[in-house]
């Protein structure tokens, strides 16, 4: 595809130029023709002189202009600026030398040449020539003075009245032309012309008149009107009577110069005044033609500048272009299309690097479209698996991490870490106690299976936990073979609440099927003993005591099991409502005060805490449940101590009430600590194993967490955390 | 235009070596104009001589045999105030003086009428040159009365008659400069009683 811009007619520039030059040439041509054709382009030399005056300012504004350009480009580092010099320079140096130097050998060839034409023995032949005219001349005018002075005395006695015929006879027995009767102040009295259609003579000048008066006869050659040179005599007629009037009688008489006289003598006179008027313009002559030279030097001079300015440009253009277009294509810029500027080969290899870079820009725009889609697609798959609630993991072919989503590192490290590109023995060695994962991995990772699936409990810093792991073997026809992707679970609270359901959906069972019955059990036991203990005495008695004694504590001792039971299972709708935990914790302490167990209490409850909102029965229920299994726990403490701490924490986006009970005995026992919730996990004798898993129901229901923990002085810690459904003080 | 163009030239020749030591202004006027209107008959006629100024470079060319054309402009408005004045008549005469070798003379020629007249000395034939002689300028009929009119008279060289080498010569020498100022007259009264030389 051809473009033609803007620079086509700056580039076009160079013809305009040619034709300037040519026109210029011609004018030249002319100038330096005027001084020989002086006739016919003498008139236009002004014209010519001052066309090729405009015509070099011209050059010179577009040379002035090219060299600009040139410099500008040059400090602007423009590309191909380098290549254009160096062409400009060769040019330059090709087109000035020799011009230079027939310029200085014309000019000498000029003086010399303009000096041979004159020469002293030519100007002194002239001269010579000349003389000899004017002495063939004088003699003729001597000649004819003769003959006119014989005319004059044949007129002495004539009288003036009488005179015209004379004239005419006179006419014709000389040679004249003309003969006339005059007085010295100009009278005509009468004359005699060789053309009838004259009627006036021609009258001598002043200057004639003037010589006459003083006595003197006129002889002389002058021209009359168009028909060249005649000789004139005027001679004054020595008549006497006429001198006393004081106006003397003239006789002129004009005689033609012999034809073939006439004509060399003017041959000479022009040959003279030729050499004369060439000789004494000889150095103008010189400057003339020096004027035309240098005219022309410098016409060739800034020509040749401005032609190779236009020309190198013109042919480095192209290669200009394609420099520009390789930078941008470097850049990036792959549709960058190129000004077509000839239609030569360099105009070709442009033309070739447009289509080429046509096919870099196709491919490109592919190529982004691809990668816009696989990022789009990289985001989608991101999306789904920072939003995928199971842990994944995809290992290369050398079991290291390719990409782990944010639920697995949550699942495996309780916190989002980036071991991308760790293998599992490195991570094994910052956390330990993934042995049992890293385990698994191996074993079915190395087992060559395309797929697996594995239940597995690992025990980290926060307890047990359960994981069902899938994994597989990529395929080789993806590309990646060898590579595995492993996908888990954390099912532990699920489990648990299977296991809580479980334990709930027994407890109401046994509540049900046990508590009928005991009523009438303890009944019968006390009537039997209310109507049997009197009637005997003895042993008998003792036994009969001793058993409805112990039926009925135990049926005592069921029932509260019983009720344990039936709180534990009973449903989670909660009876929310406005109360003030600082004094609830407060009622519950005041309970416990007339135990001989009471322990030294430390209540340290944050004062900013006002109102929270909670179900009053249940929340009481759980604080109960933890004080009086710290109190009991501390039965053989010498000095027993409870510390109940109350605070507040809050961030931008959370707040959470934290409730810390710690006593100082003897702490959790580390075999059940970390299953401390469970149902019917107890270190008590009389224990139902239900009040810590009432506990943490409870906390549950309320969207709290609760953890327990052994405090490094002795003791144990109940750490509750509600969220801030609560008032504050103003 | 013609100035223009000279000045130009002058541009461009001043800045070339071979033309060196030239001015481009005259201390003196080249025509000193001697010349008066008056009435012939039912013409306006205007006589008088023109006498000319003519620089050493000029004469000795004419002595040379080179020939020296003068044009003489002569012009007749009627004034204006606001704008340039009407010119009614307009005329030139050229001249040209040549020395002739063979009889050693000067020929003035009118380039009109082509007829040449001779003179013994260069004087005679310059005097004859600037001499204007009960020149026809309009009959009086067609003159407004009412008005004043202005003869204005210009003589100076034809640089365009001489030999080509010399011309660039005439745009830059002083010598060669030979160009007189127009010279105004003011005539106002018909009956040629009262004319008003300035």
């Amino acid at each position: 595809m051809q473009i033609y811009g803007k620079n086509y007619f700056k580039r076009m520039l160079i013809f305009p130029v040619l034709v300037l030059f040519a026109g210029m040439l011609v004018s030249l041509y002319l100038l330096s023709n005027a001084t020989e054709n002086s006739a016919s382009i003498g008139p236009y030399y002004s014209w010519l002189l001052l066309g090729n005056a405009i015509g070099l300012i011209v050059l010179t504004t577009i040379f002035g202009y090219q060299l600009y350009r040139l410099l500008l480009e040059y400090r602007q580092r423009r590309a191909g600026i380098r290549l254009t010099l160096r062409m400009v320079t060769m040019f330059v140096i090709l087109a000035v030398v020799p011009v230079s130097l027939v310029y200085v050998l014309s000019i000498q060839f000029l003086q010399r040449g303009i000096d041979s034409w004159f020469d002293v023995r030519i100007e002194a032949a002239l001269g010579d020539a000349l003389d000899l005219s004017r002495d063939a001349m004088a003699g003729r005018i001597r000649e004819k003075a003769r003959t006119t002075l014989a005319m004059a005395k044949s007129l002495v006695d004539t009288p003036t009245s009488l005179a015209t015929l004379d004239m005419v006879d006179l006419r014709l027995s000389s040679s004249a032309d003309e003969i006339a009767l005059l007085d010295t102040a100009g009278r005509v009295y009468a004359f005699s012309n060789i053309d009838p259609e004259v009627v006036v003579p021609h009258a001598p000048s002043e200057l004639v008149y003037s010589q006459l008066r003083q006595g003197y006869p006129y002889l002389d050659m002058e021209p009359i009107e168009d028909r060249g040179f005649f000789i004139r005599i005027v001679i004054a007629i020595p008549d006497t009577a006429r001198v006393i009037t004081g106006e003397r009688r003239l006789i002129q008489a004009l005689y033609p110069v012999a034809d073939r006289l006439n004509t060399l003598a003017q041959s000479v006179q022009s040959a003279f005044g030729a050499y004369k008027e060439l000789s004494y313009i000889r150095d103008e002559l010189k400057q003339s033609f020096i004027l035309t030279l240098s005219l022309a030097f410098a016409l060739n001079i800034i020509a040749a500048v401005v032609v190779a300015v236009l020309s190198a440009r013109r042919l480095v253009e192209p290669i200009r272009i394609l420099l520009d277009g390789t930078r941008a294509l470097s850049r990036g810029e792959y549709d960058k299309q190129l000004e077509v500027t000839s239609q030569d080969e360099l105009g070709q290899l442009v033309g070739s690097f447009n289509d080429m870079t046509l096919k870099i820009a196709e491919a490109s725009q592919q190529a982004r479209l691809g990668q816009v889609a696989a990022e789009e697609e990289r985001t989608y798959v991101q999306t789904v698996l920072s939003r995928l609630t199971s842990g994944l993991i995809t290992f290369n072919s050398q079991c290291r991490i390719v990409t782990m989503n944010p639920m697995a590192s949550r699942i495996l490290f309780n916190s989002e870490h980036d071991v991308s590109d760790l293998s599992l023995d490195e991570i094994i060695d910052s956390y330990p106690y993934l042995q049992e994962f890293y385990n698994c991995l191996s074993r079915n990772m190395g087992s060559g299976k395309h797929e697996w699936q594995e239940e597995l409990t690992i025990l980290n810093q926060n307890g047990r936990q359960v994981l069902i792991i899938n994994g597989t073997l990529l395929s080789q026809e993806l590309g990646h073979e060898g590579e595995h992707v492993v996908m888990f679970d954390d099912v532990t609270e699920f489990v648990q609440a299977q296991r809580n359901a479980a334990w709930g959906e027994m407890a109401r069972r046994l509540a049900h099927e046990i508590k009928n019955p005991l009523t009438p059990i303890q009944l019968s036991a006390e009537r039997v003993r209310h109507k049997c203990l009197g009637e005997i005495t003895g042993r008998p008695a003792e036994v009969l005591d001793k058993s409805t004694k112990t039926i009925i504590d135990q049926v005592e001792a069921m029932k509260e099991m019983v009720n344990a039971f039936t709180q534990y299972a009973r449903s989670s709708e909660l009876k929310m409502v406005p109360l003030s935990l600082n004094e609830l914790i407060s009622e519950i302490i005041d309970m416990y005060k007339g135990d001989r167990l009471f322990p030294e209490v430390r209540l340290d409850l944050a004062e900013d805490i006002h109102t929270i909102i909670a179900d009053q029965d249940r929340l009481r229920q759980l604080l109960h449940n933890v004080v009086k299994n710290s109190i009991d726990a501390m039965e053989a403490t010498p000095q027993p101590v409870l510390r109940v701490t109350t605070s507040l924490s809050s961030s931008a986006d959370t707040c959470r009430l934290q409730i810390t009970i710690e006593d100082n005995g003897p702490g959790f026992d580390s075999g059940i600590i970390n299953n401390i919730f469970e149902p019917y996990v107890t270190t008590k004798d009389h224990g139902t194993g239900l009040g810590m898993a009432i506990v943490k129901k409870i906390v549950e229901e309320h969207n709290g967490t609760i953890s327990v923990s052994n405090v490094a002085e002795g003791g144990a810690r109940v750490t509750i955390k509600l969220p801030c459904q609560i008032e504050y003080k103003a | 235009m013609k100035h223009l163009f000279k000045l130009t030239i002058c541009f461009l020749l001043s800045a070339s070596p071979l033309v060196t030591g030239t001015v481009c202004a005259g201390d003196e006027p080249f025509a000193r104009y001697d010349i008066k209107p008056g009435q012939d008959q039912a013409y306006l006629i205007l006589s008088g001589d023109i006498h000319f100024n003519f620089s050493r470079a000029a004469l000795e060319a004419l002595d040379n045999g080179l020939p020296i054309t003068l044009v003489t402009e002569v012009e007749l408005a009627v004034p204006n105030e606001w704008f340039w004045n009407h010119i009614i008549w307009r005329k030139s005469f050229v001249h040209e003086v040549q020395y002739h070798a063979l009889s050693q003379q000067y020929l003035v020629k009118d380039i009109q009428t082509g007829f040449p007249k001779a003179y013994l000395t260069r004087s005679s034939a310059l005097a004859a040159l600037g001499k204007i002689e009960n020149l026809k300028i309009l009959e009086l009929k067609k003159l407004d009365r009412d008005k004043s009119h202005i003869i204005r008279v210009r003589s100076g060289l034809d640089s365009e008659a001489l030999p080509v080498p010399l011309r660039p010569l005439t745009y830059l020498s002083d010598s060669w400069r030979l160009r007189g100022d127009w010279k105004k007259i003011y005539w106002w009264d018909s009956e040629g009683n009262d004319a008003d030389l300035r």
